[in-house]
């Protein structure tokens, strides 16, 4: 499957992207069916639902938790933001082009936060600038943010210690504030 | 700082309890304001940051697992600090009343029985006190599990010298805040307390109806705890970790750091006051935090014990250029200077003799009125210095004199801490423990003149200077010290002060017996005659008697070599000089040699990403260059640069040095476009970071305006001679030779440009100003001398310019020594002047006397032996002699060898 040959192959990766992206968001409209509205879902178990689902009993293995954590944590981000768009578009008459508005995830509502769209569209912004700054601070902050991985965890899927896990993580989230007041 | 020291720093202070992550920042920083400042931005950010993010935060990793829900009946809250012998919590109390409590608690295994007896003493003493600046203490007793514990007031203040930069405090408030302190430790005293660990985070300021009030905390704890305890650390492995925990070798008076817990008393409190007064005032503590984390145990007492900080307003002039620093710095000098170091002296007896006396001081200095203190410290030692030396110097001018020899005597003295071991090694005779005295007002004088550039004090008045050491070398000689170590540094010094004056014919016979007395005295290799051997050659070298600096600097180096090994640092300065002196000797081959072994060797040891290696790789692409490999040369500095740009930053002196050589590398290659846009960049750079006559800078513009002209673009050349001759007179000393010499640059321009009428002026200026100030005969003199002499001819009275000729031809052919160009420049004007006078003989003959000087200096190919004989041919050709003309017509060419068809 695409998973393993992800980590050389960006077209791969992004196969990977999709397909976890599309899993996401079935898992969270499952779940929404059986829990009422109002219950924010946990980006953790999601994550790991959509693992379990997509790679069975593989996902013990390393490589493909470390590669597909990495893909969930994109997949997550692109639920959230095009989730923000349809919401900020629709707020200001919507008008997003029509295929845009078709792939509106109206079933991860409540998925991690009820923040302002604009607020995630700001943050997509300044993860971008984060990334040009500080690839690595950037992937500890991605993966903890739409995955919801301890630092411990992060620092094993990243397959760095965990004390610069935590350092990265304290200075990806300062330097985030930072941007995110700047705008 | 990097983007991974950055984190880690960050991440580091958000491990320290919050009030003191800023003073911890600030700790780590050191003059590095810029870093200061991003980690203390993004720290703000963290604080922000915390509420946005905290719900995807699972885990809180700074939250010890450790924490217990209760000690002695108070509710803990959280960890205010943390020290090696026990943690500080923030507790509540319900009874008697609801309140915040500070909750000191005794790490077990710290609490061994003497601790405890003390503890109990101790805290009789501490219900005692009873002040507003005192943090109080409620309670002290012992948990169930045996364990000490003091209750406190809770202070919500921030550290003294963190209020003062957040609020922005001016002087009479940062003034204010420190008498009170003062004033509070005095308190303590009077109870029999001595505090111990006066430091910023002991010291909060909180915010009152009264205005903001400082609040002294953890009194007396410290003493009756880190008395054993500071034993146990000294022999922890981790240092860094006992440094965080003893915490604070910089408020350390120098009694303590020698470890005679006896004799301490209150006026180590004054001494740790004096250094917090310091740091509120500068902005910066007295000694560089860096140095003192990096520091061993016995090199940290060295300093404590010995080294003088600079004093506040030197220290905050260092910190930054903008007029701000500049005004703080003024309004420091002097009597606020003079309390910091009255506060601060060594000597406990030499310190005020108590707190009150200090806060007395503050406030006569608040109230407009004459402080106690005094400029005595440095003076004082110096003087200190002197009378056991028993040498009967005066000591004003003795101390004159070393002050104004500290900056030069540096340059030697680099490598001071490695010669002061070895000294100890060769037997521990007390004049050499003099002499490292003598070492400490070196280090004394060179901080009070750190920062200004030698050739800068050149040209200044130092007709005062000049009586100074003409009294202190006539001293010097009637009553010759008996010690040949003694009297031989001496030398060594008046010479260097010499030479920082440009007195080289005073300063060439001193190092010459400096030399000499210590080498028989102490054998060559001894450090110090080692110095006394560089000293010499580097005045050689820079009075251009390159031939004679040679076998000494050769000399210096074998020495070196022998002592220190053939990789130490200063070896390899010496065969870096060396290789520079063959290099203005035009023996470009050894010279590479040189600096190739310098290079590989530095390379070997600091690696190609070094500012010392790349340094020896420029130096290595002169001597390329020298042998006109210009290309590889080229490539060298392109490196250089590359590497310089990234370590030293793009405004680095150094960088601009190079950037220097590379245009004119690139001159010799004749791109001149490049050269001219190299010259132009670094010319901005100078005018940024340089003060706007400084004289690297005019030499920058002179250059380029010399470029503009040889590349006929006089259009540019003239406003910038203009300009940085405008310059020149506004912020160089009157009848300056530097002054002199862009004048007649800026003349020769305006010759060419057909504006001879304009150009005389400024050649008799030029003339009479280099006359007056380096005498008639000297070289540079007699340049200015033939150019006005050709102006003269030029403008039409050749009589006249004929006669100024044959006055300095003689003079000159007699005078110069070794420099080739000179000689080539002055026979080229004197040529023209003959030509003119329609001399032709005459201006053959000195032609031909150019041509051959032209060959010896740069070979028969060179650029000055063709025009030469371009020249001649002409003049040939005027005279019908064909022969000739076509003889020296193939030499301009370069189609044959030097007459006799030999090599």
């Amino acid at each position: 499957m695409a998973l393993r040959a992800a980590q050389s192959d960006p077209k791969r990766a992004e196969e990977l992207i999709g397909m976890v992206y599309d899993q996401l968001r079935s898992i969270a409209q499952a779940r929404m069916s059986h829990e009422r509205v109002g219950h924010t879902l946990q980006a953790t178990s999601l994550v790991n639902e959509a693992c379990l689902k997509l790679l069975g009993d593989q996902g013990q293995r390393f490589e493909d938790r470390s590669h597909f954590f990495r893909a969930a944590a994109t997949a997550m981000q692109r639920v959230l933001i095009d989730h923000a768009r349809a919401k900020n578009a629709a707020k200001r008459g919507g008008d997003l082009p029509e295929q845009e508005r078709r792939r509106l995830p109206l079933d991860v509502v409540d998925l991690a936060t009820e923040a302002d769209p604009t607020q995630i569209l700001a943050l997509d912004d300044a993860l971008r600038t984060l990334e040009r700054e500080d690839a690595e601070a950037c992937e500890v902050v991605r993966l903890r943010f739409f995955t919801g991985l301890s630092v411990g965890e992060t620092a094993t899927i990243l397959g760095i210690s965990e004390r610069t896990c935590a350092r990265d993580w304290a200075f990806a989230k300062a330097r985030l504030a930072e941007l995110l007041s700047d705008a | 700082m990097d983007q991974r020291a950055l984190k880690e720093l960050l991440f580091e202070a958000l491990e320290q309890p919050p009030h003191q992550r800023e003073a911890f920042i600030v700790s780590r920083c050191g003059d590095d304001t810029g870093s200061f400042l991003r980690v203390t931005d993004l720290l703000r950010a963290h604080e922000r940051a915390e509420g946005h993010f905290e719900r995807q935060e699972r885990v809180v990793p700074d939250t010890p697992a450790r924490q217990p829900r209760e000690i002695a009946g108070r509710r803990i809250v959280r960890v205010l600090g943390e020290g090696g012998f026990g943690l500080v919590y923030l507790a509540a109390e319900s009874e008697p009343i609801e309140r915040e409590v500070a909750l000191k608690v005794i790490r077990p295994g710290h609490a061994s029985g003497d601790v405890l007896a003390r503890f109990e003493g101790e805290r009789r003493v501490l219900g005692l006190m009873n002040h507003p600046s005192i943090a109080q203490v409620y309670e002290a007793g012992t948990t169930e599990e045996g364990a000490p514990y003091v209750v406190m007031e809770y202070v919500a203040g921030v550290p003294i010298t963190v209020y003062c930069r957040r609020e922005n405090l001016g002087l009479r408030e940062r003034i204010t805040l420190m008498e009170r302190t003062c004033l509070a430790i005095h308190h303590a005293h009077q109870k029999g307390v001595i505090h111990r660990d006066v430091k910023p985070s002991n010291v909060l300021v909180t915010e009152s109806d009264a205005g903001p009030m400082p609040k002294v905390i953890d009194f007396g704890i410290a003493k009756a705890l880190e008395q054993t305890s500071l034993a146990t650390h000294a022999l922890a492995p981790d240092l860094t970790r006992t440094r965080q925990v003893i915490g604070t070798p910089q408020y350390m008076p120098p009694e303590q750091a020698s470890g005679g817990a006896g004799g301490i008393d209150t006026r180590a409190d004054v001494y740790a006051l004096g250094v917090l007064l310091y740091e509120c005032l500068a902005g910066a503590p007295p000694f560089d935090p860096a140095r003192l984390a990096r520091a061993s145990m016995g090199e940290l007492e060295r300093i404590i014990r010995e080294e003088e900080p600079p004093r506040p307003s030197v220290r905050v002039g260092k910190l930054g250029e903008t007029e701000e620093y500049a005004k703080r710095s003024r309004q420091l000098r002097g009597e606020l200077d003079w309390i910091v170091g009255r506060a601060m002296e060594k000597d406990p007896a030499r310190r005020y003799p108590s707190a009150a006396a200090m806060a007395a001081d503050l406030k006569r200095w608040l109230e407009g009125r004459a402080v106690e203190a005094g400029p005595v410290s440095g003076l004082y030692r110096v003087k200190k210095v002197i009378s056991r030396r028993r040498l009967e110097f005066s000591g004003g001018l003795l101390i004159l004199l070393l002050i104004l020899s500290g900056s030069v005597v540096s340059l030697v003295y680099a490598s001071r801490a490695n010669d002061a071991r070895l000294l100890a090694v060769e037997g521990e005779r007390a004049t050499k423990r003099e002499l490292a005295k003598y070492e400490q007002i070196t280090d004394f004088t060179q901080s009070m003149f750190e920062g200004i550039d030698p050739s800068f004090a050149r040209g200044t008045d130092t007709a005062l200077l000049a009586k100074i050491l003409e009294d202190a070398k006539t001293n010097l000689e009637s009553k010759p010290p008996e010690d040949p170590e003694v009297s031989g540094t001496l030398r060594l010094m008046i010479g260097l002060a010499y030479r920082s004056i440009g007195d080289y014919d005073n300063a060439l016979p001193l190092l010459e017996q400096a030399d000499a007395g210590m080498g028989r005295a102490l054998g060559p290799t001894a450090p110090r005659a080692m110095e006394a051997q560089n000293a010499l050659a580097v005045v050689l070298a820079e009075t251009g008697r390159f031939h004679a600096a040679l076998p000494v600097l050769e000399r210096v180096h074998r020495n070196r070599e022998a002592a220190f090994g053939s990789t130490d640092d200063r070896t390899l300065e010496s065969l870096g000089n060396v290789g520079t002196v063959r290099g203005s000797l035009g023996l470009y081959e050894s010279a590479a040699e040189a600096h190739r072994a310098v290079y590989e060797a530095r390379r070997q040891k600091n690696g190609d990403d070094d500012a010392a290696t790349v340094f020896s790789l420029n130096n290595l692409a002169m001597a390329y260059q020298g042998m006109g490999r210009h290309q590889e040369a080229l490539e060298m500095l392109d490196r250089v640069i590359e590497v310089q740009g990234r370590l030293l930053g793009s405004d680095s002196p150094r960088l601009l040095a190079t950037r220097n050589n590379r245009a004119g590398i690139l001159n010799t290659l004749h791109r001149i476009d490049e050269a001219i846009r190299e010259y132009e960049e670094v010319l901005e750079a100078k005018r940024r970071v340089l003060p706007r006559a400084h004289p690297s800078l005019l030499s920058t513009m002179s250059n380029l305006a010399g470029l503009y002209k040889r590349s006929g673009d006089l259009d540019l050349a003239m406003p910038l001679y203009e300009d940085a001759l405008r310059r020149a007179r506004e912020g160089l000393p009157e009848a300056d030779v530097r002054t002199a010499t862009i004048a007649m640059n800026y003349a020769e321009a305006l010759r060419d440009g057909d504006r001879l009428q304009e150009a005389l002026p400024l050649f008799e200026e030029a003339e009479a100003v280099v006359r007056l100030s380096l005498g008639a005969d000297h070289p540079k003199a007699l340049i200015a001398r033939v150019q006005h002499a050709a102006a003269i001819g030029a403008a039409g009275d050749t009589t006249s310019a004929t006669e100024r000729l044959d006055e300095l031809l003689p003079v000159a052919r007699t005078q110069v020594r070794d420099d080739g160009s000179f000689m080539l420049t002055l026979l080229d004007a004197a040529a023209e002047i003959r030509e003119l006078g329609g001399e032709l003989e005459a201006a053959i003959s000195l032609l031909e006397e150019r041509y051959a000087r032209a060959v010896e200096f740069t070979g028969a190919d060179g650029k000055s032996a063709r025009s030469s004989a371009e020249r001649l041919a002409r003049l040939s050709a005027a005279l019908g002699r064909v022969e000739e003309q076509r003889i020296w017509s193939e030499r301009a060419l370069g189609l044959e060898p030097v007459s006799g068809g030999g090599s």
